[in-house]
């Protein structure tokens, strides 16, 4: 983990959106594979013990990508990201929802915008999440309820082979 | 309030509902006022829930960052 690359997180809660930046020690054109390709995304986007698995994916305008979260007791949470506008390398925007396993999508969602730049080998990334809804935020505490109940196990579990 | 936040009246009506939309603050008539209640429990899981999510993400990041370096690593053999 190098500590000099820049990772930034604020909330506007009144204005429903997060902000997001992070640099990264590697070129623009890499960088951009690692969000927009689905065999990189499934490799990094969900935190561990969470993984992501991409069913498809169609990086276009108007394409989509059909992917889940899976916990370690195998639950599955799927979601589609629908791609609104590409500029390659640069910038890509998505409409993100929750989903049943046969694509049903539970409206409403979520706006991504991701924005790339590169000074001096380090690439930045800026993400703005708008969020619809409050709902959609407690559909969001759920899943990360399960997530951080996993993450104590695993922290009680590390203490106790530890003592 | 306005004043205190150095915002426009409009912007501190418009924070005002949405903050009430989503639970984090309640309304009480009293007369011809309305005092606002502040959900204490409630900023308190959204910042629960906040806290993780920003813990989520940092976890990907550097999960991302290993990655980067093994791609990188293996494109220089």
């Amino acid at each position: 983990m190098n500590n000099d690359l820049l990772f930034d997180f604020n909330v506007d809660k009144a204005a429903k959106t997060v902000y997001i930046t992070r640099e990264f020690n590697a070129g623009q054109s890499l960088v951009w594979d690692a969000f927009t390709k689905a065999e990189l995304l499934d490799q990094w986007s969900a935190p561990a013990p969470m993984r992501a698995k991409t069913k498809y994916m169609n990086f276009e305008v108007g394409g989509r990508r059909f992917y889940a979260m899976i916990s370690p007791d195998g639950q599955e949470r799927w979601a589609v990201q629908e791609f609104t506008s590409i500029t390659p390398k640069t910038n890509f925007k998505m409409y993100n929802a929750f989903a049943d396993k046969d694509e049903n999508r539970e409206l409403p969602g979520s706006e991504w915008d991701y924005i790339f730049s590169e000074e001096n080998g380090i690439t930045k990334v800026h993400i703005t999440i708008f969020n619809e809804s409050f709902e959609r935020l407690e559909k969001l505490l759920e899943g990360f309820k399960i997530g951080f109940t996993i993450t104590l196990k695993n922290l009680e579990d590390l203490l106790a082979s530890l003592s | 309030m306005a004043e205190k936040f150095d915002m426009s009246r409009q912007a501190v009506s418009k924070h005002i509902k949405v903050l009430n939309e989503c639970g984090l603050i309640r309304p009480e008539q009293s007369g011809r006022e309305i005092y606002y209640h502040f959900n204490a429990k409630k900023m308190q899981e959204f910042d629960h829930w906040l806290a993780q999510f920003r813990q989520n993400w940092e976890t990907q990041f550097n999960q991302l960052d290993q990655l980067l370096t093994t791609i990188k690593e293996q494109a220089t053999k």
